[in-house]
């Protein structure tokens, strides 16, 4: 029997009568919306940042770093979205010499290293072979990473560096079979036309072998039905589901087999996190064993309200958000508003696939006047739940705290 | 994970009365696509400290990459510098380090927190 504050949204158009009504209870407070607001405050030190409406391809994004680009999506912009725009998809580039040219006639995605023979694909080619489609969210290693504390430095994203697409594309197993793979190859190393500084190391990722063919891991030709934006990785990039972005190669041009583990930089330094099971340490902590991050843990985020809300006291208000399962399916959503001691569920909009942002919803009323604040936890269907502790490590990757949200009734 | 093919959508589409109605996107769509980056406006402050961490820093990253740290102390400064030279080959020695983490802490200590 839920408590009284809690009503979960029972169906879609309920739910959207209701936001109606909890929208006219909101009373301030609540996200930036539309293209007249200039300013976001992320909500730690330092997080007033800039929108800007400059960048090309896209719509308003907060920009963290001008060259090479870092834009994150407003948390405003995937509000009742389960797939995030193309023109709001966050941004994130390693090196400043990106593309910003593809002439799709001499483009060619080359696949060398241990294989039977060399290949070089046009995009023709990969259009030839089966279609495929996946719902995937991109998440980047670092994403909420100036919400660490202590504060770790690197990219200091908010939660926005994350989105949903319909990606279509083609199996990285279909393409690396037209150049075959050798026998005793070990890793599959991607990059992109993205190029380093002199003498710095190429960005590039790799995957273990049967990870790159398990049939999931594509190649995307499309992104929510049109082209990917060239700052996406026009024109094509790998999907790696339920694993963190930094796989996710954009602008994919090369595909080399390995025989061996992969010593560039990008695997065998950057992108560690600790070998624990939670991939926290204590803060400060140096010279623990780590391991190349991998899979996406459960999250869920508030979307229609800040983290300090003002909502009319003995109203009910509406809130929702979206849900990720990470490395398996969302299995439930639910609100405390005691800290964790009752959960009670949150209603769970269509599913679109395991690997994909799930909505939640719920309406919440009869407040009365004070402050309180409402907890959303993600559990997936391996039955991985969002912890209330935060972890820390040195890199500020993997943060999936439960969210919460500070509600004043009055 | 939905799987079209195709070929097989290729037929529905000959057989159905309604042909518009494809699983996906044949890739013909390809255009060559050329972009143009806006105009940077992130600067450094026309200080000795600014005027240092122009010539080591920003030939690779834009400046808002140092104004939007947290706060460092000057060993973590110590090790971030070390790392861009170490790592990516930043056009900088040794001997500059010094230099460039003493402006680091005094630009964090002088811009407020953004």
């Amino acid at each position: 029997m839920p408590p009284r504050w809690l009503n979960p949204a029972p169906d879609r158009r309920e739910a959207l009568t209701l936001l109606g009504l909890g929208g006219a209870s909101l009373i301030g407070g609540g996200l930036a919306t539309g293209a007249a607001a200039q300013q976001v405050d992320l909500g730690f030190a330092g997080g007033t940042r800039q929108l800007s409406g400059d960048w090309p391809q896209k719509g308003s994004m907060i920009v963290l770093r001008e060259r090479a680009p870092l834009l994150e999506t407003p948390m405003s912009a995937m509000d009742g979205e389960v797939f995030t725009p193309n023109d709001r998809f966050f941004v994130r580039w390693h090196y400043q010499d990106i593309p910003t040219a593809v002439d799709p006639s001499t483009f060619r995605l080359r696949i060398g290293g241990a294989v039977q023979r060399r290949v070089a694909l046009t995009l023709a080619d990969l259009a030839r072979l089966p279609r495929v489609e996946i719902a995937a969210v991109n998440q980047c290693s670092g994403n909420s990473r100036a919400l660490f504390s202590p504060r770790v430095p690197g990219a200091q994203w908010g939660d926005g560096a994350i989105g949903n697409a319909l990606w279509s594309g083609v199996r990285l197993r279909d393409v690396l079979d037209l150049a075959g793979v050798a026998r005793g190859a070990a890793n599959v190393r991607v990059s992109g036309l993205d190029r380093p500084p002199p003498g710095a190391p190429w960005f590039a990722k790799s995957l273990a072998l049967d990870h790159a063919r398990d049939g999931e891991v594509m190649i995307a030709l499309a992104m929510n039905g049109a082209p990917l934006p060239m700052l996406n990785g026009y024109p094509i990039r790998l999907i790696v589901p339920g694993w963190y972005s930094t796989y996710w190669v954009k602008a994919l041009d090369r595909i080399e087999v390995l025989m061996g583990e992969d010593d560039n930089y990008w695997m065998a330094k950057a992108y560690k996190i600790p070998a624990t099971p939670d991939a926290g340490v204590q803060p400060g902590a140096k010279d623990f064993p780590t391991v190349p991050i991998n899979r996406m843990t459960p999250r869920a985020f508030f979307t229609n309200v800040d983290r300090a809300t003002k909502v009319v006291a003995n109203d009910p208000f509406y809130v929702r958000g979206l849900a990720m399962g990470g490395a398996s399916a969302v299995a439930r959503v639910d609100l405390s508003m005691d800290a964790g001691k009752t959960w009670h569920a949150a209603h769970l909009g269509p599913d679109q696939g395991k690997y994909g942002f799930r909505l939640w919803e719920a309406t919440i009323g009869g407040l009365r006047p004070g402050g309180f604040r409402l907890w959303a936890r993600c559990t997936n269907a391996d039955g991985q739940a969002q912890s209330m502790d935060a972890i820390w490590n040195p890199g500020g990757y993997m943060r999936s705290q439960i969210a919460s949200v500070a509600v004043t009734a009055a | 994970m939905r799987v079209a093919i195709l070929t097989a959508t290729v037929l529905l589409a000959g057989c159905s009365a309604e042909p518009d109605a494809p699983l996906a996107k044949p890739t013909g769509a390809f255009q060559p696509v050329s972009i143009t980056l806006p105009a940077e406006t992130a600067a450094l402050p026309d200080t000795p400290a600014g005027t240092t961490l122009s010539q080591h820093c920003t030939a690779c990253h834009s400046p808002d990459f140092l104004t939007r740290q947290p706060p460092l102390t000057a060993d973590k400064w110590q090790a971030t510098v070390t790392k861009m030279r170490e790592a990516y080959h930043a056009p900088i020695s040794p001997a500059d380090e010094p230099a460039i983490v003493a402006a680091l802490v005094t630009l964090q200590g002088t811009t407020s927190a953004r």
